[in-house]
């Protein structure tokens, strides 16, 4: 689970540019002013190719929050 | 550089993905389907405009019939007359276009009507980059057919964002986008050859000119349709060198001979066929043909010989042939590295010039008095103000020219044509014959005149006729014309490029001092006293 968020935390400070992400499992969409649902859109692609998988359609609409995307690529990595 | 890219449909590229970030690049994203920025920011300039247009955004596939065709062409007219109209604006334009249906809700008549609307855009569009140089068309349909359209495409991302393509897409597009950019500058003009086992299979000294594998069919015909793709470049504009260990009667042979070769004695402009280092080659040819090692792409399947030229010559691009030989016509015909826009006469004759300008070195070589010998050619000047029969031409020595140039002063098409208004400002350029054949125009000169200062503003030379002391010549007439004027010095601001420091040398030798220095520039200045040397080869010419 820890390198799941260690890696997450690399694919926020890619897509947003924030140096100083620590703690990230309450973030989400709107946490800070640039996370709208374009960068959003772009920060789940991102994560597709940083971890090599793919959410399908409906996942976008429900993956709002870091938790809950942090688990799904659990599941999908099968960790 | 600033860009501004405009789209036919809604965030279809993702702005603020991280694949958008290039150092010196200022993307501006148009707001969405904005195609022809009629909005807040068109007033903008920028250096560069980027259309991307979806023709699934602009015509109607699912309800298209053979009613329809007629107002869609009409629409696709429109379209092409706003290209035409914007991209004069603009000093650079690309325009990526795609006929690809991502729904696929068609029926057989359906791609019949596809393919004919997208036929008359292009045949239509393909007019227009006859005309504006500044223009480039590229179908996304071919530049994603390599990978194809499932993997650079994303029906999931439309639907969720309209956003047409996959990452894979956008990186695709971005990467293209920013290639055309920059290799603007440093386009490629001779393509350096390997023989054996890259023109053709097989090695010539031991199999025969009629024994290596060159023909219709299997290996064969890979190397024939390999050959077919550097013809296609030589009638581009590219200059072929062959660069080979071999004997040279036996690589001759094959050109003459070999009825399967489509390359012929003709098409080559230099052969260094021998057994001396390839690197040591490339050297004595950068000198000959006057260009730098930049201008030169190697091609060989000995990955030996690549690694050698590699650190042995900097600045020469050695390509890395692909593993399975039947890529490489494709490889080829898809590097895009060399030089390409308008050709101009010069350009369509450049082997013969280059070609004469070998000849040109190597006899003046065993002359022992230069001057006598330059006397002997029969060289012969004229003077011609820029028109626009010739702009592209005078566009091109401005942009071209690394060498012998002043001031690396890069100047548009636009900008020449305002300078030529100019009551203040003389331009002017040369063209040359002499015993070696006609060169064409060579040499752009311009002069700014003002009340206090004579000033030399422009001067580029094509260093393919370096050697005949034409610059001192025109040195001479600027000098006549500064009499005219009633001018006792004449300035020059000498830019120091990469390449040019022949310039300086020249203004050195010729009577000019340097009297301020600042950074790379220096600001020289001559009394028009002056005597300027070697003028006798050209007494004809008074």
């Amino acid at each position: 689970m820890k390198k799941i968020d260690d890696k997450l935390k690399k694919s926020l400070k890619i897509i947003f540019k924030k140096r100083d992400i620590k703690k990230i499992h309450n973030l989400k969409i709107g946490s800070f002013k640039e996370w709208d649902s374009l960068s959003h859109f772009n920060f789940l692609l991102q994560i597709e190719k940083d971890f090599k998988i793919r959410f399908n359609t409906n996942d976008f609409s429900t993956l709002i929050t870091i938790k809950d995307i942090s688990k799904k690529i659990k599941q999908k990595i099968g960790k | 550089m600033s860009i501004s890219i405009n789209l036919s449909s809604t965030s279809s590229l993702l702005p603020e993905n991280s694949l958008w970030e290039k150092k010196n690049y200022v993307i501006n994203f148009e707001d969405y389907g904005n195609l022809f920025s009629i909005s807040k920011n068109s007033k903008k300039k920028f250096d560069c405009e980027v259309k991307v247009i979806f023709f699934a955004d602009l015509i109607d596939y699912s309800s298209l019939d053979l009613k329809k065709i007629k107002f869609y062409k009409e629409k696709l007219s429109k379209i092409i007359d706003m290209i035409d109209f914007q991209s004069s604006k603009n000093n650079q334009n690309i325009i990526y276009y795609s006929f690809y249906d991502q729904n696929e809700f068609h029926d057989k008549l359906h791609g019949v009507l596809i393919s004919e609307l997208s036929f008359f855009f292009q045949k239509n569009i393909n007019r227009l980059t006859e005309k504006n140089n500044n223009l480039k068309i590229i179908s996304l349909d071919n530049l994603f057919s390599n990978l194809g359209f499932e993997k650079n495409f994303d029906l999931r991302n439309y639907y969720l964002m309209k956003s047409r393509f996959s990452l894979a897409g956008i990186k695709k597009l971005s990467k293209s986008i920013f290639f055309h950019l920059s290799s603007e500058k440093k386009r490629k003009k001779v393509l350096l050859l390997d023989c054996d086992n890259t023109l053709w299979g097989g090695v010539v000294g031991e199999d025969g000119y009629n024994k290596i594998i060159l023909g219709d069919e299997g290996i064969g015909l890979i190397y024939k349709n390999f050959q077919k793709v550097v013809k296609k470049l030589i009638n581009s504009g590219v200059l072929i060198v062959l660069v080979s260990k071999n004997n040279e009667f036996d690589v001759k042979e094959v050109l003459k001979k070999n009825k399967n070769m489509i390359l012929k004695e003709k098409d080559i402009t230099a052969m260094k066929v021998n057994w001396q280092e390839k690197s040591k080659n490339i050297i004595e040819l950068s000198k000959e043909l006057s260009l730098g090692m930049d201008s030169f792409v190697f091609w060989d399947d000995n990955p030996i010989e690549r690694k050698k030229v590699k650190m042995k010559v900097k600045g020469v691009t050695v390509i890395d042939p692909k593993k399975n030989i039947e890529e490489w016509p494709r490889q080829l015909a898809s590097l895009n590295i060399f030089e390409s826009g308008q050709l101009t006469k010069e350009d369509k004759i450049k082997t013969q010039l280059y070609k004469i300008r070998d000849d040109f070195v190597n006899n003046k070589k065993n002359y022992d008095d230069e001057v006598q010998y330059l006397k002997s050619i029969n060289i012969s000047v004229k003077v011609h103000e820029i028109n626009k029969n010739n702009i592209v031409r005078a566009e091109q020595l401005c942009n071209k020219t690394n060498q012998f140039n002043l001031n690396l002063k890069r100047l548009n098409q636009k900008e020449i044509i305002k300078l030529t208004k100019n009551k203040n400002y003389d331009l002017k350029m040369l063209s040359l014959k002499d015993d070696y054949g006609d060169h064409g125009l060579i040499a752009i000169y311009g002069i700014n005149y003002q009340k206090d200062q004579f000033k030399i503003d422009l001067f580029a030379m094509s260093c393919r006729v370096l050697g005949r002391y034409l610059e001192n010549w025109i040195l001479n007439k600027i000098k006549d014309y500064a009499k005219i004027k009633k001018k006792n010095f004449i300035h020059a601001d000498f830019v120091k490029g990469p390449r040019n420091n022949i310039f300086k040398q020249f203004l050195l030798n010729n009577g000019f001092s340097n009297i301020r220095k600042k950074n790379e520039t220096g600001v020289y200045k001559m009394n028009i006293l002056n005597k300027i040397k070697y003028l006798e080869i050209y007494e004809k010419n008074r």
